[in-house]
């Protein structure tokens, strides 16, 4: 225990329950990884994170988009809560996810929008059956710099997958309920559990020796090395369909190896915080949602990951929000005929998700790292993937992207792009933030150039 | 190949049925006006096909005709009449051909993608295996649904975080399962009196806990498993007055909040400070955490008592010793389950083969080969040679069992897997994992399992036999958690939230209960081998108290469940049920859309078609609501061209049921306006009521295909295929009006080539790369 306790001098104990209570963060510097101190991390050196924030059922678009552009854009009644971070800000106007809208399947907006938002793939019209998307953004990001840190990329969502009802006319609930998709048929699987987020991520302290310790992780390699070799053996005898749903267990067996092995690495470097959170999904949406902003956002800080995507709801939600004064749900909400009292909660609920945006930025703003912050060295989009909750359209959707992204960004800004730009073109840009440049995702038709 | 006698060949070729003599003259004349080209009517494309073969590409278009023609839907009232005798010719055809009779198209078995276990039937599994009710389920995400269910192979899939779950959850289940030396050890626990609480305001101890008043000093400890156990206390006093210190000690569990505090010793201590004296109890102790209450019990004071050694008593604690537990332990039904070589758990390596074997055999419910076996056991012995004891290294193994494909996926090994010519019949075991996931969403049990081994499960009178036996055992609860609460939708309703406002009195008692009546009165339905119509129209139900209330139903008292005959011929039957009326309602208000799509789609098996994007949606404001009814506010909705094609049905039987509110509750009014219960069919059949609506659902067979469709679709673990539907079909044709009861209904599903063979499968239509 000793030999722990020396290299932890903050595991002091940090209370993240509540809303707004702030990190206490003195144990900040400790939390850099010793590769990372003995490079000497200076803003140029910090590694750069990515954040995807989905909001379900499109945004009251005459309060969302900015009435003025460039440096000097006012920020718009919606992105009020954003004020204490607007020069942190990009707004994007005039982006479009064309491969979300019908092109012969008629209806099932709700699901092509989060199956299309990060892919920019048309999802294949299923119930079930050849279950068919496009590989997402993030997962791609992950697939590039997710080697670097232990997990390649985490996500989470306020609302599990639903778990009776086909989704939405007649798209299976794996579009509707999944923004990140590891391959074209499988999407990755968001934790909404933030107790079980935590221990994923920091796992349970309990007291172990390194002779325990060494025992245990012995024992998980010896179950993944026979994990493996059987799934091996079985997957031989099967039909095309049946070895790729194998094919998803020895990816994962593959990935939690590799954890494992980055997790021995720098057990004794990394202190593990003391976290009070509720024993229990919390019941009220907006302190979930933070509470799941908070460890994605310690998360960043840790350097545990890179990558990560967060859906405040599942698109076709339909919670209703009567603590803010929309008692009915959202999706029927949404579908606000032109009707002034249902686009004033429209509103509603549209600022209450910024407001849940603003908090985890705020939080990354708080965090220092090197000589900025961790919103320096992040590039955080957030959107959905409908314009109007009412016409359903694909185009003019609300994106925004904040962050500094190590200073490749020009922020404070509010820029219009040429109509129906993909979104994907967006995509193209964040990536070449990686250093590797690619030639196309989903729809684009270039790297949008409008970020610096 | 059929032979026949030249003599009979003629005639016999003269009824082989013949699609271009006895379909395409009907085609020609009536249909292909609008049913061809490029944009066919109802986008039903008949031109093009002229011969038999042509048409069996596509058995799906048949029923279609089939159901148009035999409700005489088509041709539209608006075109010219068919020829009588044409339209009797091509129904024969497609009597025969669409049929499972001699003339028939073969029908295909379809293929079952790798079906993952859902979080339920994994919980399920882990506790008929190891007889271990831990609550795994929980402890998992969601699985996603397909269909309607989440059986779905195509649609399960497995993350690095589930796997990573399962991982963990192995390691978890096999430590439950497996006691290791840290339970069976007895341990003693020594409390000092001096660092122990009391209910005084102060401790003064020192080397002592110090009882300077009545009162108690208090020790908690945990007590890892029931047992005997040894409490000892030393204790001293300082003597006043005529008697001795006494004591009393009890002792509660610290989790309960009632019960009384069962008094394990009393007795007196009379020595003096610094000698002390030891006072024991031996006795049963039950797990959990426990607390210890030594009492003083009197005290003495005179304050001017000459001597001052007279004037004060009191009791000193110098420490509390728990130890235990002290008898063998017995092994845990997981243990007896689990060991091959008797029910003691002094087990050796040697039975280690034997075990795991056991084991492995029933958990991946197939036969387990000698390299198999000896795949597991090499870790196993790894684990030991580096130190392990035997109890951790056989939880290793069990882990590994857990954790392999073979028991995580419901596989089906084919020698063809994709060859879609290959067709074959199921293993003996493959067939008794398919029938105990159907019937208990688990593995199949020993009995099961043996029948496999000895061959006779594919005899049909068997199979039929054994399903009979599940569906008496409890285990076949699972088809009232599992399939019916997913075909209900009633794992919704816990997420339903009306409107506080309007709905103070919903709570979660209620909740509660709405969905307890649901389930009990499917189970009784289900058990008691009604007929399955009971389901839609009955003469009884479940409530307790508070739903009775809920209901207008007097007499009823306590939280209990009870069994109540019903008067109100509305009530009886699903559609009567506050669980299926809640979940069909919008916070605020009733739906009757959602309410007649709930019926259409969950109770006749022909959903609507989903509306069309862009489309307004009713308009709820409170100013609304006070100047049209929800009836007229429909009513304009429908008005539009694009909407009235589906609301027209979905209305009129969402109206039927509006007497019942938006939590279920009788009303009168809504709002300000009487309740109007009427709703027009296309038809012009007008309906009223409950009632109404229940004769209309149950009319012909409709209610029972859909309910054999949504069983099949759960058991099969796959959508249905056109093939599917037409089985389903024949058979539900069989049984003439005359409703089935579960048991009959599951029995002849399982003679189903669906769910007796499969076929492998047929290469993919080039798959679209992000079009």
């Amino acid at each position: 225990m000793a030999h722990f306790l020396t290299r932890t001098p903050l595991s002091r104990r940090t209370f993240l329950r509540g809303a707004g209570v702030a990190l206490a963060l003195p144990w900040l510097e400790a939390m850099l990884p010793r590769a990372a101190l003995a490079r000497g991390v200076a803003a140029s050196a910090a590694p750069l994170r990515f954040a995807f924030l989905f909001a379900p059922n499109g945004k009251w678009m005459n309060s969302w988009t900015p009435t003025t552009e460039g440096a000097s854009f006012e920020l718009s009644p919606t992105l009020q809560p954003l004020a204490g971070v607007r020069d942190r800000l990009l707004v994007l106007s005039g982006l479009a996810q064309k491969n979300a809208e019908a092109l012969g399947d008629g209806p099932g907006d709700h699901a092509r929008s989060a199956a299309c938002f990060l892919t920019g793939a048309h999802p294949k019209k299923t119930e079930g059956a050849e279950i068919h998307n496009g590989i997402s953004i993030d997962q791609v990001l992950a697939e590039r710099i997710g080697h670097e840190t232990r997990f390649r990329s985490l996500e989470v969502g306020c609302t599990p997958p639903l778990t009776s009802g086909n989704c939405d006319s007649g798209y299976s609930c794996a579009y509707s309920c999944n923004i990140s998709w590891r391959s074209p048929t499988t999407p990755q699987l968001k934790e909404t559990d933030p107790r079980a987020l935590f221990e994923r991520l920091f796992g349970a302290t309990d007291g172990l020796t390194p002779q325990q310790r060494a025992r245990r992780l012995a024992r998980k390699q010896s179950l993944l090395d026979y994990a493996r070799d059987d799934a091996t053996r079985l997957s031989v005898q099967l039909g095309t369909t049946d070895r790729r749903k194998l094919d998803e267990y020895l990816t994962a067996v593959r990935e939690i190896e590799q954890r494992l092995a980055k997790a021995e690495a720098d057990a004794a470097t990394r202190p593990v915080p003391v976290i009070d959170l509720p024993a229990a999904m919390p019941a009220d949406h907006g302190e979930h949602a933070r509470l799941l902003c908070d460890l994605l956002a310690l998360a960043f800080q840790a350097d545990l990951t890179r990558v990560a995507t967060h859906m405040f709801a599942n698109d076709g939600d339909n919670r209703s929000y009567p603590q803010i004064g929309a008692p009915d749900g959202h999706h029927e909400t949404s579908h606000h005929r032109d009707d002034p009292i249902r686009i004033e909660r429209v509103e509603k609920i549209d600022r209450f998700h910024v407001e849940q945006l603003a908090y985890f930025l705020g939080k990354l703003a708080t965090m220092n790292e090197g000589d900025g912050t961790l919103l320096d060295h992040s590039l955080v989009l957030y959107g959905a993937g409908i314009s109007d909750g009412n016409a359903h359209n694909h185009d003019e959707l609300p994106i925004l992207l904040a962050g500094g992204g190590n200073g490749t960004v020009k922020s404070g800004r509010h820029v219009r792009v040429a109509p129906a730009t993909p979104l994907c073109n967006l995509f193209l840009a964040l990536h070449d933030r990686t250093g590797a440049r690619a030639s196309s995702f989903g729809d684009s038709t270039g790297h949008l150039s409008a970020l610096a | 190949m059929r032979s026949l006698l030249p003599s009979l060949l003629a005639t016999a070729l003269a009824q082989e049925p013949d699609f271009a003599r006895d379909v395409l003259p009907l085609l020609r004349d009536s249909c292909l006006d609008c049913h061809a080209g490029a944009e066919p009517a109802a986008s039903l494309a008949l031109d093009g096909i002229t011969d038999e073969a042509q048409a069996r590409a596509s058995s799906g278009t048949w029923r279609r005709v089939r159901d148009k023609l035999e409700c005489g839907e088509m041709p539209p009232p608006d075109a010219p009449a068919a020829d009588a005798r044409l339209v009797e010719r091509a129904q024969r055809w497609l009597a025969v051909r669409l049929g499972t009779g001699p003339g028939s198209w073969p029908l295909d078995p379809g293929r079952v993608t790798l079906r993952r276990l859902s979080r339920f039937e994994y919980a399920f599994s882990v506790r008929d295996l190891l007889d271990l009710p831990l609550p795994l389920a929980e402890k998992l995400p969601p699985d996603e649904v397909g269909y309607g269910f989440d059986t779905i192979g195509d649609v399960l899939s497995l993350s690095p975080l589930l796997l990573e779950k399962y991982a963990a959850l192995a390691e978890e289940i096999a430590a439950a399962a497996l006691p290791g030396a840290e339970l069976r050890a007895s341990a003693m626990r020594r409390f000092e009196g001096e660092a122990l609480p009391t209910t005084l305001h102060e401790n003064y101890g020192d080397d002592f806990g110090v009882l300077f008043a009545q009162g108690s000093i208090l020790a908690e400890f945990e007590v890892p498993r029931a047992g005997e156990y040894l409490v000892r206390a030393r204790m001293s006093g300082d003597q006043a007055g005529p008697d001795p210190c006494r004591f009393v000690l009890t002792m509660k569990a610290v989790a309960s909040e009632r019960g009384g505090t069962p008094e394990l010793l009393r007795g007196e201590v009379a020595c003096e400070r610094p000698t002390a004296e030891t006072h024991e109890w031996r006795g049963r102790i039950e797990a959990g955490r426990q607390r210890l209450d030594l009492a003083f019990v009197n005290d003495y004071y005179q304050a001017d008592a000459t001597d001052p050694g007279q004037r004060d008593r009191n009791l000193l604690v110098d420490w509390i010793e728990v130890e235990g537990p002290l008898d063998p332990m017995p092994p845990t039904a997981s243990e007896r389950r689990f060991y091959a070589c008797g029910a003691d758990h002094a087990h050796t390596r040697a039975c280690l083969p034997a075990t795991l074997k056991r084991i492995a055999t029933r958990a991946w419910r197939r036969p387990v080969s000698e390299l198999e076996l000896a795949r597991l056991l090499a870790p196993v012995d790894a684990a030991l040679a580096a130190g392990d004891t035997l109890v951790e290294a056989t939880r290793l193994g069990l882990s590994l069992i857990l954790v392999s494909p073979n028991f995580l996926y419901r596989s089906e090994i084919d020698a063809l897997p994709d060859d879609p010519s290959a067709q074959r019949p199921l293993s003996a075991h493959e067939l008794a994992s398919r029938l105990s996931y159907f019937l208990w969403s688990s593995l199949p049990d020993e009995r099961l399992t043996t029948l496999a081994e000895q061959g006779l499960l594919r005899e049909r009178d068997v199979l039929a036999d054994e399903a009979r036996r599940m569906l008496r055992d409890p285990r076949a609860h699972s088809l009232i958690s599992q399939f019916a609460a997913q075909w209900l939708q009633l794992r919704s309703l816990a997420a339903v939230a009306p409107d506080p406002q309007a709905f103070p009195d919903f709570d979660e008692a209620l909740r509660d209960a709405m969905r307890l009546e649901t389930e009990l009165f499917v189970e009784a339905v289900f058990r008691e081998g009604r007929p399955l119509r009971e389901l839609v129209d009955a003469d009884f139900t479940f409530v307790n108290e508070r739903l009775a209330l809920h209901y207008g139903i007097a007499g009823i008292v306590g939280s209990a469940m009870q069994r109540v005959r019903v008067t109100d011929r509305s009530r009886g039957g699903l559609l009567g049920h506050a669980s299926l009326l809640t979940l069909t309602s919008n916070p605020t208000r009733t739906s009757p859309v959602k309410r007649g799509k709930f019926v259409l789609e969950r109770l006749l098996g022909t959903p609507p078609p989903p509306p069309p994007p862009g489309v307004g949606a009713l308009d709820d404001t409170a100013q609304a609501a006070a100047t049209a009814t929800l009836r007229e506010r429909l009513a304009q909705h429908r008005s539009k061209a694009d909407c009235a094609g589906c609301h027209v049905k979905m209305d009129a039987l969402g109206f039927t049921l509006e007497h019942f509110g938006p939590t279920g509750g009788w009303r009168d009014r809504d709002g300000p306006h009487v309740i109007d219960d009427g709703g027009t069919l296309p038809d012009g059949a007008v309906l009223h009521g409950a009632s109404d609506l229940k004769r209309v659902v149950l009319e012909g067979d409709s209610f029972t295909r859909c309910f054999a469709e949504q069983l099949l679709t759960f058991a099969l673990g796959r959508g249905l295929l056109d093939d599917d539907r037409r089985a389903v079909h024949a058979l539900v044709t069989g049984y003439r009006g005359k409703s089935p009861s579960l048991e009959k209904l599951v029995v002849d599903l399982l003679a189903l080539d669906a769910f007796l063979r499969r076929r492998g499968e047929a290469p993919r239509a080039s798959a679209p790369e992000g079009r």
